[in-house]
């Protein structure tokens, strides 16, 4: 029944978010909210691999970076058109999970954790030692012009992020009731026994892989627009794996709501902090709620959504 | 009862965990709607070779013939999932359920491949004929049922996916005498009403003899004794050899 009112709500939502900005004129408001909205798609696409395959990826800057890099230099050095670059920067990031899933996917646990940390580090080594990407200097990014119905960049710019959002979570609601994410979630629980089960473990993660590395890097190609200039050491940053990673714990790992609850509250807190108190008390905010959210409600605002209505959440942690 | 047309021959099969050989060369048959048993005690490699059928442990040399309608389909070396697609189930050692999952969402896992997946309402309702247990309890979580429920559940989910070969590791680890008797029926049931192929490792010999037709034992990665049922049960050297293991 839910299966086939999803397109309807998929279209109505996209609706939203392109007629929004007609009719609501606050700068700051989309300003603030493409940064939530971009949590939102980096822990949606997280949750594919981490939430539903238990595969813990800390390298989704290295994804979000090489979309940005890709579509920075494209649109810049060559002039390619800016929804090209933006498609080229998903494709070259999602070839990147291809690679990365081949290395480094066997590894089970926290090995493939240190190796998706390490893999970042490698992506940044390689921006800073080339100067084509502007190495440690870093690119200077030529706005483009808005179209005329949106008075301006930043207004486009949250349209475009509010469509990956909705079709990220689209995407994610249909994996976890499709085949794919049931064996994705088997083989979270136990890895062998899904294996006998007939499930084909090492190719279900790498389609989780390269389709969260997709995503990324769709979503970091908007990010030179968006920021006007970009440089390995705040692109390349381990916070917003880190953030991304606490985002969908605490909204509740392994379901589709869960990374979207997550994102929309600790991405706004961070928000509001940074306006009202100050931008260097974002990580302590997402740590303090990891520590609390660890100790007291380890299936996140999900999880204490599903007690409260009596359901079983569908996420586990181990 | 069983026929002579073998579904599985093993030849030679050679396997290990890095530098430690654990199979050297073992050779055998399974025949068609038949209970073959291989006992041996424990760290002999009974486990390993079911794991090298299943495909969980590539074996280093030698092979395993599926034989399907004729054609021989080579298991050596195929992806656990691709062995699956030709009608191979293992029932891993310790059961590997979901614990957090209920029956049901158990069984369904059993059911993942996509000529399953197809059928899994009729093999479902089958299951629940085959075991009525489950069928009672199938909206119960699965780590709540007690061993012989657990192992019922775990055979049950083998069986989802269609196997024309079903291999069951140590189905009486650590069951009550009285459960494994019942267990030990249902396998034979599963032979004489289903026309199932059925291949599995046992340290209880006194308990599996009861429902096999071939007998294997294995002692130190090598077989030391095959023969039919009767064989097994009466001869000394099989009680030897086991004592001895």
């Amino acid at each position: 029944m839910k299966r086939n009112l999803a397109p309807m709500y998929l279209l109505v939502s996209l609706a939203f978010g392109a007629i929004l900005p007609v009719f609501y004129k606050q700068p700051y408001f989309y300003f603030a909210s493409y940064i939530v909205l971009q949590y939102v798609a980096l822990s949606v696409a997280w949750n594919l691999l981490g939430g539903y395959g238990g595969y813990l990826n800390f390298g989704t800057s290295a994804f979000f970076g090489v979309g940005a890099y890709v579509s920075a230099y494209l649109f810049n050095s060559l002039g390619i058109p800016e929804v090209i670059a933006i498609l080229a920067a998903g494709a070259v990031s999602a070839l990147f999970g291809v690679l990365i899933g081949y290395s480094s996917l066997r590894l089970r646990g926290v090995y493939f954790a240190i190796a998706t940390l390490a893999a970042t580090t490698l992506v940044q080594s390689i921006v800073l030692n080339t100067p084509a990407l502007g190495s440690a200097v870093g690119l200077y990014i030529r706005f483009p012009a808005a179209p005329a119905i949106y008075g301006n960049l930043i207004e486009l710019l949250f349209v475009a992020m509010f469509g990956i959002s909705v079709v990220s979570i689209g995407l994610s609601y249909w994996i976890e009731n499709s085949w794919i994410g049931r064996g994705l979630m088997a083989l979270r629980d136990d890895e062998q026994a899904a294996e006998t089960l007939g499930v084909p473990t090492f190719r279900l993660k790498l389609y989780a892989n390269v389709l969260s590395g997709f995503l990324m890097g769709v979503v970091g190609s908007l990010y030179p627009l968006y920021i006007g200039y970009i440089e390995p050491y705040s692109i390349f940053d381990l916070g917003i794996s880190f953030n991304v990673f606490v985002m969908t714990f605490i909204g509740g790992i392994g379901t589709w709501q869960g990374p979207i609850i997550g994102a929309l509250v600790l991405g706004s807190i961070q928000q509001a902090a940074s306006v009202t108190v100050t931008s260097q008390y974002n990580l302590a905010v997402v740590a303090a709620a990891m520590l609390v959210f660890g100790i007291f409600s380890p299936g996140g605002l999900k999880g204490i959504f599903s007690r409260l209505f009596g359901k079983r959440s569908t996420g586990t942690v181990n | 009862m069983a026929s002579n047309q073998s579904v599985l021959s093993i030849e030679n099969l050679q396997a290990g965990y890095g530098g430690v050989r654990v199979l050297h060369g073992v050779s055998m048959t399974v025949k068609e709607r038949s209970v073959t048993v291989l006992l041996g005690t424990n760290g002999n490699g009974k486990s390993t070779l079911l794991k090298c059928l299943a495909g969980l442990v590539t074996p280093d040399a030698g092979s395993a013939k599926l034989s399907d309608d004729g054609a021989g389909v080579e298991l050596a070396g195929m992806h656990p999932y691709e062995i699956v697609e030709a009608g191979v189930s293992l029932v891993p050692d310790g059961r590997r359920l979901f614990p957090l999952l209920t029956v049901e969402e158990n069984l369904l896992m059993g059911a993942f491949k996509k000529s399953a997946r197809k059928r899994h309402k009729e093999n479902l309702k089958s299951m629940g004929e085959l075991f009525p247990v489950l069928r009672e309890r199938k909206g119960q979580l699965a780590g709540t049922l007690s061993g012989g429920e657990q192992q019922m559940l775990a055979i049950a989910r083998a069986l989802m996916s269609n196997p024309k070969l079903l291999l069951i590791d140590e189905p009486s680890l650590g069951l009550a005498p009285i459960v494994i008797t019942k267990l030990m029926s249902t396998i034979k049931e599963l032979r004489d009403k289903y026309g199932l192929t059925i291949l599995m490792t046992e340290q209880n010999l006194p308990q599996a003899a009861k429902i096999a037709d071939w007998g294997y034992i294995m002692v130190h990665g090598k077989i030391v004794f095959a023969g039919d049922a009767q064989q097994i049960h009466d001869n000394e050297l099989v009680r030897r050899y086991y004592l001895v293991g």
